[in-house]
């Protein structure tokens, strides 16, 4: 059983707002340099789902990430906690692309890879939330999808996914190979374990360029885009915060009873 | 932009009825229709809902279409991306809008694709260039940190539009027109996936996406049992129990009352934040909300910054003698 | 948030620094610990009582999450870092910064399983695979005694003390009877490893031996917990052994040779101690940081008042500066960096030194910048406050060690 998961490395989203600053100009989103670099949150979910099939049957995980000058520690991660092998699309190339140059980018990769039984990622990221990469990959290589997964089973060539939906969640079933994108409801990823921590500087992934996935830079990255971003900026809060206080907890809580009462709020 | 005009709305019903998104999506899409002097299209797939269907044209829709199968009467990713890659193809439409829903959220991007086109998905806002005609798209990245402007030159322009972003239309019109009925042959047409069942998780009481007043709990709230406590709260003000990603993670309330940027996505008249920080991805959630009412032991939360009223106080004490003034005035 | 862009981590050790963050991020309650840490404790408690405190089912995920067993050598079932100390002092720092008591109870364990390394191979596998086994016992080890703690600061080497705890050979065994002052996690132990008289006569340096004790041995007692401010989740403890008998081969030591042994084994002895230290630190400065900017008054933030943001920068330089002394530590413990000037050992004695100093530093700075909300309790300052006290002492006062150290740059 062949499995191949997509990663992103991103800013970490749990990072206090301020953290982040807008640069209209220039049209970025600046983290400051406390804000740690990890794997999106979703896209290690998408890499414990496979690390839970592999532990059920035999399985080779692969996993790829696309982007520029990554960060080891956070593209290794996934090998840590048991997969197998790590291939990098990393060029400056592939930089600020959008979902469909990104998706033809890691499509490619894919079918470089060979053979793919599954195909998982996170259901969107957390620095574009577009969540499209996904239905990308399973155009290019023309197989089902399925979204937001919180269990996957396979056996016998299927597979039989919970899928969630917003009062509950649905039993679905297709054919592999598929594309499935993972949501947090799968449950919390292992740890690296100290076994492969240990490795971890052994550990080297594959480094592809454009030109070894038989792209063109062309058709990477920005260049390869469809979608231009004209403006980026901070949302304008308007209300300003009206403290109710009080001498104690408690009586601040009186006042906030009485002052919502008096301004028909509740 | 030679042949593609109109807006298209790709509408969606339960059960029988007209679900609320696609009244979202006529008010959307009518402004764009009428910026750009086009038709406001409906269309929408099932089985045996042309009826339900004809009730948007007293909306001010202009046309609707309705692809009828018994096949269509649930939603299937292949059979709707099949149909409407299809009836896109032949009739043309400059704009299609979604709504970033359980259906929306993977069917647009799918149609995408296949069309050969871009969508941005999560849309709060809409507006059209008026020099070249094209749709501009405002959707909130990083987790709702930033907004960004996205625009593109493929057709059509495709967006999903976020839950209540956009006021519900309201009937404008008692006049009716017929709905055309398309009878689609899906004999064709592969089904790749199939649904083998459906499980309801649903909370009892009021729920979350309609409720007037939500009491929303997060990381600061410790454990189940505090959950307890914001419910009695809740219930009392006739409201519904929300909660952070953080807390439905930690298993301290289902998944299903979690709001924020992948979770529901809310507007109440007022929302009353417990031990909730305020960062960006559940805000998204909330910020629609008419009133924000922040408890949190934290001065510098940000929450403080997206609310209207705060208590700075440990929740334990301040929501139970809140209560229990509330109470006291009755 | 700790930095982990240095240059002498590897890809290994930010991963090792990431899974403890991660670790104390998902699965330790701070303000749960603070409380088990605060619960007031009677002097005299049974070790029944005191096994109480520990949070038993936190260690067991720690241990499933191959931290607890951190510094045990691979081949006693460890995660086998006993000889890395560039990792064992990140691993503090982080735990330190990111899960205050747990880091705590991780490197009371960590320092421990590293002098146990040494010893013979059986008691090892021993003394390991009972940890293993007990998710609710801590290592630990005594020195201390009344009339010989580290206020004994005469410039010579005085014969005779009046020991309180003495170890006289049997046939084939050696009888203990005495007191140890101050046992951190003594009460919890299983096995003690403590450095016991046995020359009478000769000066302190060349009269004790280290042995290996099982708490469960006859005789051996806890006759009193010693109380102290900030108390911690595992007790300092004192011990009493009345006529407890230990078999030879728990003597781990030559005899009366205890203290060649233990300087060269002092190299890395401090790092989880004091990296553990600094990451708190480091995590209440943070706050601190956050308080300056947030609190308002006179129309600015506090921290661009000149005093405030000046004291700010003050802290900010110390916590660097002892964080560098923590590290060039483990350099030269691992023999990255040249052991001309600054031998291990040294680095042990200005550690301890240098980090209470900064520790004080940081607390007369907190008591400004927060001025009348210092003693608030829900700041994490105030506990801070109250549980370094506790932690503070180190084996050593500041003044020992900055003597010991003179005397190595005299070349005694």
């Amino acid at each position: 059983m062949n499995i191949v998961v997509c990663v992103k490395e991103v800013a970490d989203p749990e990072a206090p707002f301020d953290s982040f600053r807008v640069d209209t100009e220039r049209k970025v989103i600046f983290a400051s340099p406390s804000v740690m670099r990890v794997l999106s949150p979703f896209d290690e979910q998408a890499v414990e789902a496979a690390l839970r099939i592999k532990d059920k049957m035999e399985a080779k995980v692969s996993v790829i990430s696309l982007g520029n000058k990554l960060d080891r520690v956070v593209v290794k991660k996934p090998l840590l906690m048991g997969a197998d092998e790590l291939f990098l699309l990393e060029d400056e190339a592939f930089e600020g692309g959008d979902s469909f140059s990104t998706a033809y980018a890691l499509s490619s990769a894919i079918k470089k890879i060979g053979s793919y039984d599954l195909v998982l990622c996170g259901r969107q990221s957390a620095d574009t939330n577009a969540g499209q990469v996904g239905a990308g990959i399973a155009y290019f290589l023309g197989i089902p999808l399925v979204t937001v997964a919180r269990k996957i089973d396979v056996s016998d060539g299927k597979a039989r996914v919970e899928k969630v939906v917003s009062d509950g969640y649905e039993v679905v079933e297709t054919t592999l190979p598929c594309v499935i994108t993972v949501s947090s409801e799968l449950g919390q990823p292992r740890y690296p374990s100290i076994h492969n921590i240990r490795r971890a500087n052994e550990l080297k992934p594959i480094i592809w360029k454009p030109a070894d996935i038989g792209l063109d830079p062309s058709l990477c990255g920005k260049k390869g885009s469809k979608l231009h971003l004209l403006k980026l900026f901070q949302p304008v809060y308007e209300s300003s915060c009206h403290i109710i206080e009080g001498d104690t907890p408690v009586e601040a809580a009186h006042n906030l009873a009485l002052r919502l009462r008096a301004v028909r709020i509740i | 932009m030679e042949g593609q005009k109109d807006v298209w709305i790709v509408g969606e019903t339960k059960d029988g009825k007209i679900e609320s998104v696609t009244f979202e999506l006529v008010t959307a899409g009518k402004a764009l229709a009428q910026a750009l002097g086009e038709k406001l299209v409906s269309i929408f797939l099932g089985n045996g809902i042309e009826e339900e269907a004809r009730n948007l044209f007293s909306y001010g829709v202009e046309e609707v279409y309705v692809l009828e199968n018994p096949e269509l009467a649930n939603y299937n990713l292949d059979l709707y991306g099949t149909c409407l890659e299809k009836v896109i193809s032949e009739k043309k439409p400059r704009i299609v809008l979604l709504g970033h829903t359980d259906m929306g959220a993977e069917l647009g991007p799918v149609i995408a694709f296949r069309l050969g086109t871009s969508i941005v998905t999560d849309c709060v806002e809409l507006a059209i260039d008026e020099s070249k005609g094209f749709l501009l798209r405002t959707k909130p990245i990083q987790g709702g940190v930033a907004l960004g402007v996205f625009r593109d030159e493929g057709l059509p322009q495709m967006a999903t539009i976020r839950r209540k972003s956009f006021l519900p239309a309201e009937r404008v019109t008692d006049s009716y027109q017929d709905v055309s009925v398309m009878n689609v042959d899906l004999s064709g047409v592969r089904k790749r996936i199939h649904l083998l069942d459906r499980i309801k998780e649903e909370t009892a009481g009021v729920k979350l996406e309609d409720a007037e007043i939500i009491v929303a709990g997060g990381r600061g709230i410790g454990d189940a049992e505090g959950f307890k406590v914001l419910d009695e709260l809740a219930r009392y003000l006739k409201g519904a129990l929300g909660a952070s990603r953080a807390a439905c993670d930690n298993g301290w309330v289902p998944t299903s009352i979690q709001i924020g940027i992948t979770g529901k996505i809310v507007a109440p008249r007022v929302y009353i934040a417990v031990g909730i920080s305020g960062a960006s991805q559940h805000m998204s959630g909330c910020s629609r909300a008419r009133t924000i009412v922040a408890i949190n032991k934290d001065p510098n939360a940000p929450i403080f910054k997206q609310s209207h009223f705060g208590v700075i106080g440990d929740w334990k004490i301040v929501v139970p003698a809140f209560l229990d003034k509330l109470k006291s005035l009755e | 948030m700790i930095d982990l862009n240095l240059p002498y981590l590897t890809d290994e050790h930010k991963s090792l620094a990431m899974l403890v963050k991660e670790f104390c991020e998902r699965e330790v309650d701070l303000k749960k610990l603070n409380e088990i840490a605060d619960q007031p404790i009677s002097p005299n408690a049974t070790p029944e009582e005191l096994r109480k405190r520990i949070p038993v089912d936190l260690m067991s995920k720690a241990q499933d999450a191959g931290l607890r067993q951190l510094c045990i050598p691979k081949e006693f079932g460890g995660s086998g870092y006993e000889n890395d100390h560039i990792a064992q002092g990140i691993a503090a720092e982080v735990a330190g910064y990111y899960g205050g008591q747990f880091g705590r109870l991780m490197t009371i364990n960590w320092k421990q399983q590293v002098g146990i390394a040494y010893l013979q191979k059986d008691l090892q596998e021993e003394i390991y695979s009972d940890f293993l086994r007990d998710k609710s016992t801590m290592l630990a080890a005594s020195i201390t005694e009344p009339n010989h703690g580290s206020d004994y600061l005469v410039p010579y080497e005085e014969p005779g003390l009046m020991p309180d705890c003495v170890a006289v050979k049997d046939g084939d065994e050696w009888v203990i009877n005495g007191d140890k002052m101050f046992c951190t996690a003594g009460g919890v132990s299983n096995y003690v490893h403590v450095t016991i008289k046995t020359d009478l006569k000769a000066p302190v340096t060349k009269g004790m031996t280290q042995f290996i004790v099982p708490t469960r041995t006859k005789g051996w007692s806890i006759s009193r917990v010693n109380v102290m401010m900030g108390n911690e989740i595992a007790p300092n403890v004192q011990m009493r052994f009345e006529n407890v008998r230990i078999p030879d081969r728990y003597r781990v030591s030559p005899v009366n040779g205890a203290f060649e042994i233990m300087r060269s084994r002092l190299a890395g002895k401090s790092l989880h101690m004091f990296g553990q230290f600094l990451g708190w630190s480091e995590r209440v400065f943070d706050d601190m940081k956050e308080y300056a900017k947030a609190r308002i008054q006179g129309g600015r933030p506090i921290i661009q008042h000149p005093n405030v943001g000046a004291m700010i920068a003050e802290a900010d330089c110390l916590l660097k500066s002892l964080r560098l002394l923590l590290y060039q530590n483990a350099w030269e413990c691992m023999g990255i960096v040249s052991r001309k000037e600054l031998i291990p050992v040294k680095g042990w004695y200005y550690l301890n030194w240098y980090a209470k100093k900064v520790v004080m530093r940081i607390i007369e700075i907190g008591l400004e910048v927060y001025g009348g909300m210092a003693p608030q309790k829900e700041l994490p300052f105030e506990h801070y406050v109250r549980v370094l006290l506790s932690v503070m002492h180190g084996g050593s006062t500041g003044v020992l060690s900055l003597i010991k150290a003179s005397r190595i740059i005299a070349g005694r």
